[in-house]
């Protein structure tokens, strides 16, 4: 609903995109994780979005489009924190890490979900996801977008959607076995053979 | 291992899915598996964060356009 009477441009913007607030307020806190930084986010991507609002075409998706704008802006606020990582996609097979249930047995982590809290190792693994393969793992994990609406808001193929997700996930796993063995469970491996491993 | 994760997220077309599930409940090595994964998503997703405070992220947004001029007749409601 319009907060006020606005001047057509205004008022075209607002009813535009406001209605979005709570979708964006929610991916930018996903993305950020901290609540203060994800209010910036959220302030940052209404006012490029204001900026840039001729660039908007009418009758398309307002929320890809906001959704956009605030993921470059949290690149970018990360980029100036000096903490973007990017890396390349690789082959996700050529990853070790994966954690089957039958290796999770032979290295004593197959109760790993009931034994031990794992929600901090998650949290910061999430954080410390590089790119693109955090926003990908946000978009569908934490805002549950399917492939094809992931690949839409990325504009990259589903098929780019499929292999950063399962690439994202593994690093996941990776940051919770080692996280398992810090907490002395399981046996603990060599990390050569850890690729792709995301520090805690 | 990426057929197993797309079919826990629910994005196999139909027939596969329904291979996916009968394997699953007869393979005594990949049904495990399958619950195994299950359970990691089932963490990853409970990460959601809770809802924003919309109305005080609004009333920012608002004032900040305002400040800057950018949208002089906006008020916060």
């Amino acid at each position: 609903m319009p907060d006020s009477t606005l001047a057509p441009v205004g008022a075209d913007f607002e009813s535009t995109t406001l209605p979005h607030l709570d979708s964006v307020a929610r991916f930018a806190l996903s993305l950020a994780r901290e609540r203060a930084d994800a209010d910036d986010l959220v302030q940052e991507t209404y006012l490029r979005a204001f900026r840039g609002w001729t660039t908007f075409r009418p009758g398309s998706d307002a929320r890809r489009w906001l959704f956009a704008i605030c993921r470059n802006a949290f690149l970018r606020m990360r980029e100036r924190r000096g903490t973007l990582v990017e890396t390349d996609d690789g082959d996700i097979d050529a990853n070790p890490a994966v954690l089957t249930h039958a290796q999770a047995i032979r290295d004593g982590l197959g109760d790993l979900f009931e034994l031990i809290d794992v929600r901090p190792a998650i949290d910061r693994a999430i954080a410390a996801l590089p790119e693109p393969h955090h926003s990908i793992l946000v978009l569908i994990d934490l805002e549950d977008h399917s492939y094809e609406e992931a690949a839409a808001l990325l504009d990259v193929p589903v098929g780019t959607v499929r292999s950063r997700l399962f690439r994202a996930r593994r690093m996941i796993q990776e940051a919770l076995i080692a996280y398992a063995e810090d907490a002395g469970l399981g046996r603990r491996l060599p990390r050569e053979s850890r690729a792709d491993s995301v520090t805690l | 291992m990426q057929r197993l994760w797309e079919y826990l997220d629910e994005e196999l077309p139909p027939a596969e899915t329904e291979c996916m599930r009968h394997h699953l409940a007869k393979c005594p090595m990949c049904g495990p598996h399958a619950a195994f994964e299950q359970r990691l998503l089932d963490r990853i997703a409970a990460m959601k964060p809770r809802c924003a405070d919309t109305a005080a992220v609004r009333r920012r947004i608002i004032a900040t356009l305002a400040f800057q001029s950018v949208l002089p007749d906006w008020k916060d409601a």
